[in-house]
């Protein structure tokens, strides 16, 4: 299990929107199957319960005006009548 | 008779609802949640997804949802988390939503369809909105973040609905359910209230088919729409013998069709990683009771309550449980009145129009509040003012403050019942008519009606018509 | 007061001399831009200068003393930030080219209360791309060098901060700790460094890496420095939801070392380390002897299983939080193939060095759906038992004691061909981290290396919000040693 193939890391790329050149995936297939190797004993562990976080904090109900926009647009690659640009694409998550 | 192939075919359709919580801020930062906006003005470090900023838990936004899990009969997790679900788009600042996966807040739960007919739910979960990505405006995409973290809930239902209709009324009960509990709003135009159905057919006795999921369906009659057109979709594909496949659609209204959005791949896979900003969401028992015992009454309820003790019909009482301000004037101005069935006479009829005519959020926005409508109802039942000028001072109280009796006697519209005036009125009419007279002296009560008619005109509908009527009566005896 | 001894001065003893107005904070500052001028140069420390923002807030400090206003505890002290803690409007890039160029609109809450404590800033430091890595190199900037020896690392992610002040360039500095970053190269460079317990300092404007990890860290000369400035940043954050609900912690009077229980795991002074690592500290726990401490011989099994652990759990963390940067909002953006995958495809390919990118794809493996039972899920398992192991070690004992690093600082180069040879130089700092304990690195003696000497880093480490006394113990140390005194002859190598 510790070895990782090129077809995984391709997919592993994608999801993660990383394009590396097909040198660099064999270069990090190589890294990543090593690192893994060496992490073998973790994946034998006993696997005990992950301690429960405590309660996390909350803050009232209350607004409190926004940013002003020119604050983060300026520094936005692209933007255009207060809104960020970005290429065209049809709705959907991919 | 012919055999149809199309009798074996069961629907099953589930809905995932997405409530905009009726929260002032966003679920993890304290920019404003309201809708319409200039776009990115209602943005902070934390929703820009700016680097460092990190996320605090709105306590209201759970307590909204909690709320909606008792209304909804839900088991609330005492300990519920959130994850991070990942996926890249424009509209998703920080790469990642979160939302709450392993450990939803509520599990169960149940919703009664106008049938009578129990819908089972699966689970509530808190989360928070994506931005706005917006494609029909010039030659790119333009992205408005100011809904990126509006708090949502999403309500998964059990596959458990038959045919649109039944999805149709789902949404209603849902709807009515979350809008009285003070959950959301629900407003499909703005937004507050979006619904994602699953759809797939099946020969009775066979296993499930595979599902489609229908999207972009922004209002319930677009859900019955799409649904109608999806059903007979995958019908026509199956009984030529191909399959259906695992897709995402969206629908499009203008069309009246649903095309594909994307095929359900195998990489779709989102990485879970439980939320390392975010303690855990604990919700002690005390909590718990003090938000049962302050859930409002549900719709369903107080019809049924409306009928069997008040009298009321099922239409009135369908009217009065449209919104919970109308329902509430509806309850206060019955008490105030003493007479229920008037009280609902006035809202669901008049006033219930004029609400939705002017968008008013409820009738004491209008100046109809409940002891107004309980002086105007008090008016009519000591014969102070006609039904008809009732109706006048009902249209003269709208945005005046003065009370409705000195509206009354300032508009003139008190009711006539001084014998001397009101004889003079009838001797007119009968003089007028004297044909419509001599039919009732011959014995036709009928022809009364146009008798009354005149009084009434000539009086300027001032006149009490019950003392009228007699002293008509009266006079057409009395003269041979 | 001579303006030449400026830079001499700890924190405490800077702060003290601006609010009794005996030096002048724009004096201060003058020696301090003067000496980055000269020396920065060969230590490549300074991400961005803010010559501007610090005369102005300096000669805001001045004129508030003649107006006889109350001084901040860190009145005048320039400090160095390092470059992932948000400061508004300026250039905050991580070491990252994904952050070239990028000016927060916001700045972080320690960062906040350092400049509401009188505290100048007057650089941001360089630092391994997004506090990735243990060496400096991965800063896609610079390759900041060890004072101690120019051909060497300071260590890191926290190179530039740890360096200035190992160089005298700043008294005080801040940095983050995720799985070392600031006790790994102090050690390396002779300072203190602390991490303080999880949720000790806010972490709001700290640009995350491993969000259940990442600690801000402090960097000084001494710990008496250490605990001014944690009084001063620390208290519960109402925009960190993991900020612990606690008040400032406030310094100790002076511990007594007599009988006080240090526990030594076995663990720590495994085969791998280097033996004069291992005599420096072995020498500074025979001087905690001394001084009547009880050294309590003890183990932690698991943190066998600590280094892969933390890998998993941080690289997982980290390739969520790095989805952020999309060339949608902030950063640098490139076309790629003109769609919005591609763009944002190409954008953060761009953008990522070498080191980040084999990290993003490690913990997009460990949380991938067929994998991450198997990995990401049995590291919160081991995590959870490491910190049961620590739980029940400090029923023995009031504080941990081992080596910092298994090396002195090595050559600039030496590792960075081999990523799990730099990872397995994290493995005595991680432990704490996972566990989400206070540690501090304090300076522990000397490594003798041809013909110069490396600091080495004696580590301490403190039950769950055990700071205070930590901090005092170690102050306890460090007031009978004297390693922490020697500076390095950075003029000499020249």
């Amino acid at each position: 299990m510790s070895s990782v193939d090129l077809e995984t890391l391709r997919t592993l790329a994608t999801l993660a929107r990383l394009t590396p050149s097909d040198a660099e995936l064999t270069r990090l297939a190589a890294d990543l199957g090593r690192i893994l190797e060496a992490f073998e004993a973790l994946a034998q562990a006993p696997g005990p319960r992950p301690d429960e976080p405590p309660a996390t904090r909350t803050r009232a109900d209350r607004p409190v005006p926004a940013l002003d926009p020119e604050a983060f647009l300026a520094a936005a690659p692209a933007h255009e009548g207060g809104f960020f640009v970005v290429p065209r694409t049809v709705g959907g998550e991919t | 008779m012919v055999f149809s192939p199309s009798m074996l075919w069961r629907t099953v359709i589930g809905l995932e609802v997405h409530c905009q919580l009726g929260t002032r801020s966003k679920l993890f930062c304290p920019c404003p949640a309201a809708f319409g906006a200039p776009p990115n003005t209602h943005v902070c470090p934390v929703c820009l997804g700016a680097p460092g900023a990190l996320p605090v838990l709105n306590r209201e936004a759970v307590r909204l949802a909690l709320r909606a899990a008792l209304a909804l009969g839900c088991e609330v997790d005492r300990a519920s988390r959130f994850d991070r679900k990942h996926y890249f788009y424009c509209d998703l600042p920080k790469g990642y939503q979160i939302s709450q996966y392993a450990r939803p807040l509520a599990r169960g739960g149940e919703l009664a369809l106008a049938s009578g007919k129990r819908v089972h739910l699966r689970r509530i979960h808190l989360e928070e909105d994506a931005g706005k990505a917006i494609h029909d405006r010039g030659a790119h995409t333009l992205v408005d973040l100011n809904r990126a973290g509006v708090p949502l809930i999403e309500i998964v239902g059990e596959p458990e609905l038959g045919t649109p209709e039944e999805a149709q009324d789902f949404l209603t009960r849902l709807r009515e359910t979350l809008v009285f509990a003070g959950v959301s709003e629900c407003d499909m135009e703005k937004g507050s209230l979006r619904c994602d159905v699953n759809v797939s057919l099946h020969r009775r006795g066979e296993p499930l088919g595979t599902r489609v999921e229908l999207k972009n369906l922004n209002s319930f009659r677009n859900v019955g729409a799409a649904l109608e057109r999806e059903i007979a979709r995958q019908r026509a594909l199956l009984e030529a013998g191909e399959r259906v496949q695992q897709e995402t659609r969206l629908y499009d209204a203008a069309r009246g069709e649903t095309r594909v959005m994307r095929a359900k791949e195998d990489e779709d896979d989102y990485r879970y990683l439980p939320e390392p900003d975010l303690g855990v969401v604990r919700l002690g028992e005390e909590e718990l009771a003090r938000e049962q015992a302050a859930l409002p009454e549900p719709a369903a309820a107080r019809r049924a309550r409306w009928q069997s003790e008040l009298g009321l019909s099922a239409y009135d009482a369908g009217v009065l449980t449209a919104t919970p301000a109308l329902a509430e004037a509806f309850e206060e101005t019955a008490r105030l009145s003493g007479a229920p069935k008037e009280a609902a006479n006035w809202l669901a009829n008049d006033v219930a129009a004029a609400v939705t005519q002017a968008g008013a959020g409820g009738p004491r926005e209008l100046g109809y509040g409940p002891e107004r409508l309980a002086a105007l109802i008090a008016l009519v039942g000591a014969g102070r003012v006609s039904k008809s000028g009732a109706k006048d001072l009902l249209a003269a109280m709208r945005g005046n403050e003065r009370a409705p009796e000195a509206l009354l006697t300032e508009l003139g519209l008190a009711q006539v019942s001084d014998e001397g005036e009101l004889e003079a009125w009838c001797r007119g009419a009968i003089a007028a008519a004297a044909r419509a007279a001599a039919d009732v002296r011959a014995g036709e009560e009928k022809a009364l009606g146009a008798l009354l008619g005149k009084v009434m005109a000539a009086s300027g509908r001032r006149a009490n018509p019950a003392r009228a009527r007699e002293i008509l009566l009266r006079l057409i005896r009395e003269e041979p | 007061m001579s303006t030449d001894d400026s830079t001499e001065l700890d924190a405490s003893a800077l702060a003290s001399a601006h609010a009794q107005g005996a030096l002048a904070a724009c004096a201060t500052l003058e020696d301090t831009l003067a000496s980055l001028d000269a020396l920065d140069p060969l230590l490549e420390s300074v991400a961005v200068r803010l010559d501007q923002l610090a005369r102005t807030t300096a000669e805001r400090l001045d004129g508030a003393r003649q107006h006889e206003f109350p001084a901040g505890p860190l009145c005048g002290v320039p400090v160095m930030l390092k470059s992932n803690l948000c400061l508004a409007g300026v250039e905050t890039n991580c070491g990252s080219r994904a952050l070239a160029g990028y000016r927060p609109p916001y700045t972080a809450t320690v960062v906040e209360r350092l400049l509401a404590a009188g505290a100048v800033p007057v650089a941001m430091g360089h630092m391994d791309e997004f506090a990735m890595g243990s060496s400096g190199e991965n800063s896609a900037f610079a390759r900041t060098r060890n004072p101690w020896d120019l051909a060497r690392t300071p260590g890191g992610s926290s190179s530039g901060p740890a360096a200035a002040v190992a160089a005298g360039l700043v008294p005080l500095a801040l940095g983050s700790d995720t799985g070392g970053s600031v006790r790994q190269p102090a050690a390396l460079c002779g300072i203190t460094g602390f991490k303080p317990t999880y949720g000790r300092l806010s972490r709001f404007g700290l640009v995350a890496f491993g969000s259940s990890l990442d600690q801000v860290g402090i960097l000084a000369r001494s710990v008496r420095d250490v605990e001014l400035a944690l009084e001063a940043l620390s208290g519960a954050d109402g925009r960190d939801a993991t900020s612990l609900d606690e008040p400032p912690v406030v310094r100790l009077d002076a511990v007594r070392l007599a009988g006080l229980r240090v526990g030594v795991p076995a663990e720590a002074f495994g085969p791998g380390l280097d033996p004069r690592v291992r005599a420096a500290c072995e020498a500074a726990l025979e001087r905690l002897e001394e001084l009547g401490c009880v050294r309590v011989p003890l183990s932690l099994p698991s943190t066998a299983l600590a280094i892969a652990c933390y890998y998993v759990v941080a690289t997982a963390e980290a390739a969520s939080n790095l989805a952020r940067y999309d060339g949608v909002r902030y950063g640098p953006r490139v076309a790629g193939d003109g769609t919005l995958a591609g763009m944002q495809a190409a954008t953060r390919t761009a953008g990522f060095g070498p080191e980040v990118v084999r990290r993003i794809l490690l913990g997009t493996y460990v949380l991938s759906r067929d994998y991450q039972a198997a990995w990401y899920g049995r590291a919160t398992g081991v995590r959870a038992a490491l910190a049961a192991e620590f739980r029940a070690a400090f029923e023995r004992v009031d504080v941990l004691a081992g080596p910092t690093t298994p090396t002195p600082a090595f050559r600039l180069g030496e590792k960075s061909a081999d990523p799990l040879a730099m990872y397995l130089s994290d493995a005595l700092t991680v432990p704490a981290s996972l566990a989400g304990l206070p540690a501090i690195s304090v300076p522990a003696g000397f490594a003798r290396e041809g013909q110069r000497e490396l600091p080495v880093g004696l580590q301490l480490t403190g039950p769950h919000r055990g700071d205070a006394h930590l901090l005092a113990v170690a102050r306890a140390f460090q007031e009978a040693t004297e390693h922490h005194l020697r500076r390095p002859a950075l003029a000499e190598q020249v």
